[in-house]
């Protein structure tokens, strides 16, 4: 029977101990780790949209069309110029080779493309993953969506990596129906 | 959410994203109980079943109390005493209820509370906010994987046993060579899922 | 002193706890692409095995036999958690980099092997000797890998090229089959050595 006792009150012991040290650690670094990942999202903001100012998060996404394949929009926020609305970023999910890539995509009110990031991807290393490199994205920057983005014409294509390509291409062209409905609100 | 996604789900959890053969999780088990076909059966019966249910149990806490009042910073501790209580509730309760299944598997289950696939594969349920039926098909869709790598490599080692090996690159060296020519076989099934 | 200098040396030569014992290997395979990754990996490991094994043999004598296991998980578990928190507020593109494998930390199988084995029997000062060298030991063999994948999959060292910039990569040395490959020839090299030291 004492030995029960000594069992309970050890575990409970280093729980307590336990939760008390990992409580005081969490409060140190939640802070900084919210801190750091809105300062993150508002850097690549600012490369993707260079023009704005502050940057508003829209908080109802309009319905999709269901003509944009293998397209999802995850967050779309206002692009802003002392108030006035200068453009559009979007953060968008495609399916590339390896997985979903998460994409960070900026549109001016024109409708031209101003910027655009990788923010995720599982695409091979040393092929796919060249759709990382600033050489690849800045093919994009300055077209229109209206344009046809066809491969090795408009947008050279990633050597081995033709899919991944395809991928950052059809995000493209997907955003071009969209942008028009959430323009017009 | 359709069945597709769900099929979707399974395979790249078996075989794209193998993971062991694709994200290098739970190589200790693979290397230590491959070295007969029937003995990898059994670790991968085990591993599947405590899998499926050490998801959906940490499922459960996660969505139902963690994330409601804050402990997020719990998940690790949390999530491994789980995993250890739910083995040691399954071997009390398989050795008195199915003896058979319990003979079966009984000798794998304590090596299970220490292997790293399981507490990788709840993590990840909870990382890709997958919903109950996702983290089910998600998890069997990863044990199957693993008992596929583990007889895979179990029915080679049992041929190697005939074969003449290098003298330095007898048993263990040998192995990871064998796993290196399965993980390229694997790296064909990239771009499966579109 | 000399006792404490056998135990640190067991780690890295004796009982090499990836290359003799095959245990912890999962991180050693994943996380080897960059250099500068497997550094951190390893003082993370270093970290948390040290601190964990510390605080195991410190309440050795406190703990009943019957639930020593689930403490050493609690233990363990605490520190991890410690290594990952501080990792995703101050090295964030590290702790994106290590990913899933910080936490799993946890589960290194070197961590509860060394508990067991050691820590839970032996005084303070002998378990610091035996976990750091079982740490660096980790480290080293860790780094090795690292190297030799970064300097043929990328063609460079620390982020910095080394081969010409036409060098194209050898894409095998990125992914999992490289790290297959390249573990099996290090066993295979240290069989010869240590074969031929015995002759």
């Amino acid at each position: 029977m004492k030995n029960i006792w000594r069992i309970a009150l050890s575990l409970t012991v280093v729980c307590v101990a336990a939760v008390f040290a990992l409580a005081v650690v969490n409060s140190v670094t939640q802070k900084e780790i919210e801190r750091r990942s809105e300062e993150e999202l508002e850097k690549a903001l600012q490369r993707i949209a260079p023009f704005a100012q502050e940057f508003k998060k829209l908080e109802t996404l309009p319905e999709a069309q269901d003509s944009i394949k293998d397209l999802s929009i995850l967050e779309v926020y206002e692009a802003l110029q002392e108030g006035k609305r200068e453009g559009l970023v979007f953060r968008v999910s495609t399916s590339g080779y390896g997985g979903p890539i998460i994409l960070l995509v900026g549109i001016s009110e024109e409708g031209k493309l101003t910027g655009m990031e990788v923010l995720e991807h599982q695409e091979t290393p040393g092929l796919g993953s060249n759709i990382e490199s600033a050489d690849f994205l800045n093919q994009f920057i300055g077209k229109s969506l209206i344009d046809p983005f066809e491969i090795n014409r408009d947008i050279e294509a990633i050597s081995g990596a033709t899919i991944s390509t395809r991928a950052i291409v059809r995000a493209c062209q997907g955003l071009a129906s969209y942008w028009e409905e959430v323009r017009e609100q | 959410m359709s069945a597709m996604d769900l099929f979707k789900i399974f395979i790249s959890a078996a075989l794209v994203d193998n993971i062991i053969l694709a994200r290098y999780i739970g190589l200790c088990p693979y290397i230590g109980m491959s070295s007969n076909v029937a003995n990898s059966l059994g670790m991968g019966m085990a591993v599947t079943f405590v899998m499926v249910l050490a998801s959906i149990a940490t499922w459960a806490l996660w969505n139902f109390i963690f994330v409601p009042l804050g402990l997020e910073y719990l998940q690790i501790m949390v999530f491994i005493l789980v995993i250890a209580v739910l083995v040691q509730l399954l071997e009390a309760i398989l050795k008195k209820t199915v003896p058979n299944l319990y003979q079966a598997m009984g000798i794998y289950l304590p090596l299970i509370t220490t292997n790293c696939a399981i507490l990788a594969v709840t993590f990840f349920g909870v990382d890709y906010n997958y919903n109950l039926l996702q983290v089910v098909v998600y998890s069997i869709g990863v044990a199957l994987g693993f008992t596929i790598a583990l007889l895979l490599l179990a029915g080679i080692r049992e041929k190697l046993r005939f074969s003449k090996v290098p003298q330095f690159y007898q048993g263990y060296p040998i192995v990871f060579i064998s796993t290196c020519l399965l993980a390229i076989a694997f790296m064909g099934f990239k771009g499966l899922v579109k | 002193m000399k006792e404490f200098w056998d135990c640190f040396k067991n780690g890295i030569v004796g009982e090499n706890p990836v290359l003799r014992l095959m245990i912890g290997l999962c991180s050693v395979l994943a996380v080897s692409v960059r250099l500068e990754n497997c550094l951190f990996m390893g003082a993370a490991v270093i970290f948390v095995l040290t601190g964990s094994n510390l605080v195991i043999s410190a309440i050795r004598n406190f703990v009943p036999n019957e639930v020593r296991i689930p403490i050493f998980i609690v233990v363990i578990s605490t520190f991890t958690t410690i290594v990952d928190l501080v990792m995703k507020a101050y090295l964030p593109a590290l702790s994106e980099a290590l990913g899933v494998f910080i936490p799993l930390i946890v589960v290194n199988c070197i961590i509860m092997a060394r508990a067991e084995a050691f820590a839970s029997r032996k005084p303070v000062i002998l378990t610091i000797a035996d976990s750091l060298g079982m740490g660096v030991g980790y480290t080293l063999v860790i780094a090795a890998i690292g190297v030799v994948r970064e300097l043929f999959g990328y063609g460079q060292f620390f982020y910095h090229q080394v081969f010409p910039s036409s060098y194209q990569g050898m894409m095998i040395m990125i992914l999992p089959p490289g790290a297959f490959l390249l573990i099996g020839i290090y066993i295979a090299l240290l069989n010869h050595f240590h074969r031929r030291d015995n002759l």
